[in-house]
C-alpha cells in the first residue's frame, strides 16, 4: 500500500488542526515567554505539513525550516530578554556570555590523584576511532557524509580536552580561523565550481557530481567540528 | 494493520493530544512545565518522520531540538531572574 498517497488527507488534516489550535492559544496569551513556546508548538505543525508531500522535495524543505527556526528562537529569546532589562533600568557591567548559564562556573576539585597519561587506551583509541569516522565520512560524501566526519572531528578534540595535553587557547584561535577559513573555501568549490559546472559543461557531469560532493562534505565536517573547541 | 500506518497514527495521537495538553494542561501557568509538555508533540513529529522515511529529516529534527531546548531553557531562567 502506498503509504504516502493513502495518508496525504489525513496528514495535512491533523497538521492543520495543530497549527488553528495553537495559533488560537496564541490569541488567548498574554506572557511573551509562553508566546514562544507556543511557536513551537506551530512550527511542529508546519513541518507535518511540509513531511505529507513524502518525497525527496518534503526533506529538501524541511532542513532549512529546521535551521531557520532554530535561528529565529534564538534571536526572538535574545530579544525578549534584552527588553525586559531596558524595562528594570538596569545598566549591568558584564555583557553575558552566550549559554553563561551552561558553563562550569568552578572546576570540581578532586582529592584522589588520578594519573590519565598511564591510561594508554585514552590516547590510541580516541585517535583510531575519529581517523575511522573521518575516512568513513569521506567515503559518504555529502551531507551524511559531513556529519560523519564531524563527529569524528569533534570526539577526537573533546578527548583531547579530557587528556589536557596539546591544545592551548592560542592553538584553538588559530585551529578556528583555519577551519573557517577551510569551510568557506569549500563552500566556494561547493556552489560556484560544483553547481554551475553542472549547468555550463553537461557533459561532464560526473566530475562536477564529484566535486560538489567532497566539497560538501567538507564543509560541513569542518564546520561542525567547531562545536568541538568549545569548552575545552 | 500495517505497521507503518500505525506508527503515523500514533505520531497523529501524539501530536493533536499532546498540543492539547501543551494549550490546556495543568500547571500551565509555569513556561517551563509548559515547555516540557512541547516535548510530547515533538516525539509526534518525530514518528510522522519515521513513518514517511525522512531520514535526514529526523536525524536533524532530533540535533536541533535539543538545541532549542537549551535556548528556552536559558530564556526561561533569564526571564525568572529578571522578573524576581
Amino acid at each position: 500500500m502506498d503509504v504516502v498517497q493513502h495518508m496525504f488527507n489525513y496528514s495535512v488534516f491533523a497538521g492543520f488542526v495543530v497549527g488553528i489550535l495553537s495559533l488560537i492559544a496564541i490569541g488567548y496569551q498574554r506572557s511573551d515567554i509562553h508566546l514562544l513556546i507556543l511557536t513551537d508548538v506551530v512550527e511542529c505543525a508546519m513541518l507535518v505539513i511540509i513531511a505529507a508531500l513524502g518525497t525527496d522535495l518534503a526533506e529538501a524543505l524541511i532542513l532549512p525550516g529546521l535551521v531557520v527556526g532554530l535561528a529565529e528562537f534564538l534571536a526572538v529569546s535574545e530579544i525578549l530578554i534584552q527588553r525586559c532589562k531596558l524595562r528594570k533600568k538596569e545598566r549591568e557591567k558584564k555583557t553575558p556570555k552566550l549559554f553563561e548559564e551552561f558553563l562550569v562556573v568552578e572546576e570540581p576539585k578532586v582529592e584522589v590523584d588520578i594519573e590519565h597519561p598511564r591510561m594508554e587506551i585514552l590516547y590510541s583509541a580516541s585517535r583510531f576511532i575519529s581517523l575511522i569516522l573521518v575516512i568513513y565520512g569521506a567515503f559518504l560524501t555529502g551531507f551524511t557524509g559531513g556529519a560523519v566526519m564531524s563527529v569524528g572531528l569533534l570526539f577526537y578534540l573533546l578527548s583531547q580536552g579530557i587528556v589536557s595535553r596539546g591544545i592551548s587557547s592560542e592553538d584553538i584561535k588559530d585551529f578556528w580561523e583555519a577551519v573557517a577559513g577551510f569551510s568557506g573555501i569549500m563552500w566556494a568549490l561547493w556552489i560556484i565550481l560544483g553547481f554551475i559546472g553542472f549547468y555550463l559543461f553537461p557533459e561532464h557531469y560526473v566530475t562536477f557530481l564529484l566535486i560538489a560532493g567532497g566539497a560538501l562534505a567538507l564543509k560541513v565536517g569542518s564546520k561542525l567540528g567547531l562545536i568541538g573547541d568549545l569548552k575545552l | 494493520m500495517d505497521i507503518v500506518v500505525s506508527t503515523l497514527y500514533l505520531g497523529y495521537f501524539l501530536l493533536i493530544f499532546g498540543t492539547l495538553g501543551v494549550i490546556l494542561g495543568p500547571e500551565t501557568r509555569d513556561p517551563l512545565v509548559r515547555f516540557l509538555n512541547v516535548e510530547i508533540p515533538t516525539i509526534g513529529v518525530m514518528l510522522i518522520f519515521l513513518a514517511y522515511n525522512h531520514t535526514l529529516a529526523l536525524m536533524t529534527y532530533i540535533a536541533i531540538n535539543s538545541l532549542i531546548v537549551l535556548v528556552f531553557i536559558r530564556a526561561i531562567i533569564r526571564k525568572e531572574e529578571l522578573e524576581a
